[in-house]
């Protein structure tokens, strides 16, 4: 790597991660293939990053978070405290210390677990794949490798909150639709939980389940998000009502609001 | 979560005596079915477009013409009617599907031979109304699945407009009875609201599938609202667990019996069609055996209520005025009137407010609609406020169908962008289009993607079709957009196009038809 190259480099690590290089940039790539797949990496990893998801409270966040504060001020209040359990006796308060430690080697476990578990949430129509360089080929959307794994497990609700038949509350989901998060990518991190299932009954009350084929082809679409900054997201397969298709809005309804 | 066979899983209590006439193991609300329709990849940029998204290219293509292909399937309730045949079904992205059906056709005239040197343009279409419809959008892909599981044939006979509710018939006539429709609602009254939902399964993420059943939540009458006749329009329900996947639902009383469909969901609460408005709905599209439009005005606008007074002041109005519109929080402030427009012939203008329709006051765009809707098939007269008068002045209007129009792309054109400047002046030709990257070379824009063409366009006749890549506009190669002032001939122009393998050129003269 000569000292051009360098600069060059330095010069594509600032630019935008949109915009194409131009002038200098642009001569010295044409010449270096080095730069060139640089530049590449370059602007993959800034589509990755334009594909990711906002995520979207529920309807009645607030309403829970609310609910939540004042049920958590209320155990707080009805708290010992701290220096209540100073003065248990010296066997008892071993037990609890004890009883914290394995819990929390418990979490840690578990949360060790679930990271290498390989889950993220994708959208039922996208793919996982691997980077492509830019210039390549994309894989085929021909459905031969799909995303069945992450499938059904992770069909997106967009702010669906059900309640388990126990009485487990889910967390709402966003349709999650980056198909090019993989693993080892530092976009894992990020990524949220598997997108939750409405299960709201005992299978077969209340009629057949039944099964529906998916079409393979994924749509792939740059989208201005109407914060000044264009993604590109993978569309999701499969939608129940009118759950949320792209970034802000829903399917529109026949009478579009404002228009006569 | 509540489950749906009535007699064996809710507590007897809580169910009303009439409960008892329900048969064990019975499906509960067996009316509801399951309506999967899918949607091929150039309805789906239609439809983005039409839901107001920003779309601003289709990425990476490995094949442009895969777009005709089936891209997204929506699994959506139905509400199958007591004649065992007629299905009625909230599809919100049906506009797509009908578009076609209500546009109208001009005649077309034999092509003028070509000129010396003039590019060959090696499609000619000619054909009547309704193969030319056909020919742009094929026919709706819709499939309907019964509570047993069975898969059943529907054919989409049509839309109706004014509701929204999009009608299917049933290839085979189901003789099982299904429930009457509710006739009485009062607030409190628990609501169980039915839709499909994906259910989880160990063993079903095998395959390109997905597993799905009709679910339900409960939910609480909330409120009622009626026509000035007294009659039911629509019911509010309250349910802490709703959520856009239920839309479409049915909504079912205790007994059983048909109370709606879920038409809308906002903050916590579904907006039920009710059953009369249903039957109505279907009645309209059956006799007519296709779409039923809505009225058309040719305004757009948005209620007093929700503006600001900068806004309506951008509109002409004085600040004291202004102030006082505001403070009655009344009517509908026009914004836009489509040229040659029913609006337009009344000699409406933007910055009017409508504050009555035939003697009803406008309060939102909900009631609005409505009583335009109720006024289909005679003069409207609306009582309107102009920025520059104090009297409520009274223009009456002949209401027409509603005509489907392109819609400009979302983002105004980037003054710097050539390519940004050919796609809103492609639209101002009838020409609806989206630039596309091919895989092949994903960092360029290769062309653009026509999404749509309106018929009465001289592109149209010229043979240009949805599904066609523009590749070039008199000689500018789209790809190599990169200065100077793109401008498009108002008179005659070449689009050099490829479709599936071929590559070919319409030579589009304005003035043709």
């Amino acid at each position: 790597m000569t000292d051009e190259c360098k600069a060059i480099r330095l010069q594509i690590d600032e630019v935008d991660f949109r915009r194409q290089p131009g002038g200098v940039v642009a001569g010295h790539l044409s010449s270096c293939p080095d730069c060139r797949a640089y530049a590449r990496e370059h602007l993959a990893l800034g589509s990755l990053l334009a594909s990711l998801e906002p995520v979207t409270a529920p309807p009645d966040f607030d309403f829970r978070l609310r609910a939540r504060l004042a049920r958590e001020k209320g155990a707080a209040q009805e708290s010992r405290g701290f220096g209540s359990f100073l003065k248990l006796p010296v066997p008892l308060a071993a037990t609890a210390v004890l009883l914290i430690l394995v819990s929390v080697v418990l979490v840690l476990v578990r949360n060790t677990i679930r990271s290498n578990s390989g889950v993220i949430a994708v959208a039922p129509g996208a793919r996982e794949t691997k980077p492509q360089p830019i210039g390549a080929a994309a894989p085929a959307d021909d459905g031969s490798t799909g995303n069945t794994t992450a499938g059904l497990k992770n069909v997106a609700v967009n702010g669906a909150v059900d309640e388990m038949p126990s009485g487990v509350r889910r967390r709402p989901q966003v349709i999650h639709a980056a198909n090019k998060r993989t693993e080892g990518l530092a976009t894992r991190e990020f990524s949220l939980s598997p997108a939750a299932v409405i299960v709201n009954q005992p299978p077969g009350v209340a009629g057949s389940v039944v099964r529906v084929p998916l079409d393979a082809q994924v749509l792939r679409i740059s989208i201005d998000d109407e914060r000044g900054d264009i993604r590109t997201i993978s569309l999701p397969r499969v939608s129940f009502g009118s759950q949320r298709l792209a970034a802000s809005q829903s399917f529109v309804p026949v009478s579009a609001r404002g228009v006569w | 979560m509540a489950a749906s066979t009535a007699a064996q899983t809710v507590p007897a209590k809580k169910r009303p005596a009439q409960e008892a006439v329900i048969v064990e193991r019975q499906t509960a609300a067996p009316q509801v079915i399951t309506v999967v329709h899918r949607i091929s990849g150039l309805k789906m940029l239609r439809l983005l477009m039409k839901s107001g998204e920003g779309l601003r290219a289709v990425d990476t293509l490995d094949d442009p013409f895969a777009l005709t292909g089936r891209v997204h399937t929506n699994i959506i309730a139905g509400l199958r009617l007591d004649d065992g045949q007629t299905v009625a079904v909230w599809l919100p992205e049906a506009e797509v599907e009908s578009e076609a059906i209500t546009v109208a056709f001009p005649p077309l005239e034999p092509r003028a031979p070509l000129k010396p040197g003039e590019p060959d343009a090696l499609t000619v279409v000619r054909g009547t109304e309704e193969t030319l419809g056909r020919s742009m959008l094929a026919r709706p892909d819709i499939s309907v699945i019964e509570r047993d599981g069975r898969r059943r044939e529907a054919r989409y006979v049509g839309l109706d407009g004014l509701t929204g509710l999009s009608v299917l018939e049933l290839s085979e006539k189901d003789a099982r009875r299904v429930s009457a429709d509710s006739t009485e609602v009062f607030v409190g009254e628990r609501m169980h609201l039915f839709a499909p939902e994906p259910v989880q399964e160990s063993n079903v993420a095998a395959g390109n599938s997905i597993s799905v059943r009709i679910g339900e939540i409960d939910g609480r009458v909330a409120g009622i609202v009626r026509s000035e006749s007294g009659e039911v329009r629509r019911i509010r329900v309250k349910s802490m667990k709703l959520a856009p996947a239920n839309v479409g639902g049915i909504a079912v009383n205790d007994a059983g019996q048909t109370v709606g469909i879920i038409q809308s969901i906002e903050g916590g609460e579904a907006s039920v069609l009710t059953a009369a408005v249903i039957r109505a709905a279907a009645k309209r599209v059956l006799e007519r055996q296709k779409s039923v439009p809505r009225p058309w005005l040719g305004v757009s606008g948005e209620p007093v209520a929700l503006t600001s007074l900068a806004e309506i002041m951008s509109k002409g109005w004085e600040n004291r005025r202004a102030t006082s519109l505001l403070e009655k929080q009344r009517g509908i402030l026009l914004s836009a009137i489509v040229p040659g427009s029913p609006a337009a012939q009344a000699a409406l203008q933007a910055g009017d407010v409508i504050l009555k329709v035939n003697d009803s006051e406008v309060k939102s765009t909900d009631d609005f609609s409505q009583l335009l809707t109720e006024a289909v098939g005679r003069p409207v007269r609306f009582g309107i406020v102009r920025a520059n008068t104090d009297t409520v002045k009274s223009v009456v209007v002949q209401l027409s169908e509603w005509r489907e129009g392109l819609l400009f792309p979302k983002y105004v054109a980037d003054p710097a962008s050539p390519r940004d400047r050919a796609v809103y002046q492609l639209a101002e030709h009838g020409i609806q289009s989206v630039p596309v990257r091919f895989a092949s070379n994903p960092t360029a824009t290769n062309g653009l993607l026509v999404v749509e063409v309106l018929p009465a366009s001289a592109a149209f006749v010229a043979g240009l079709r949805p599904g066609d890549v523009i590749e070039a506009i008199d000689e500018q190669r789209i790809s190599t957009l990169s200065s100077g002032d793109f401008r498009l001939s108002r008179s005659k122009y070449v689009l050099k196009v490829l479709r599936g393998k071929e590559r070919l050129a319409f030579t589009v003269t304005e003035n043709s038809r």
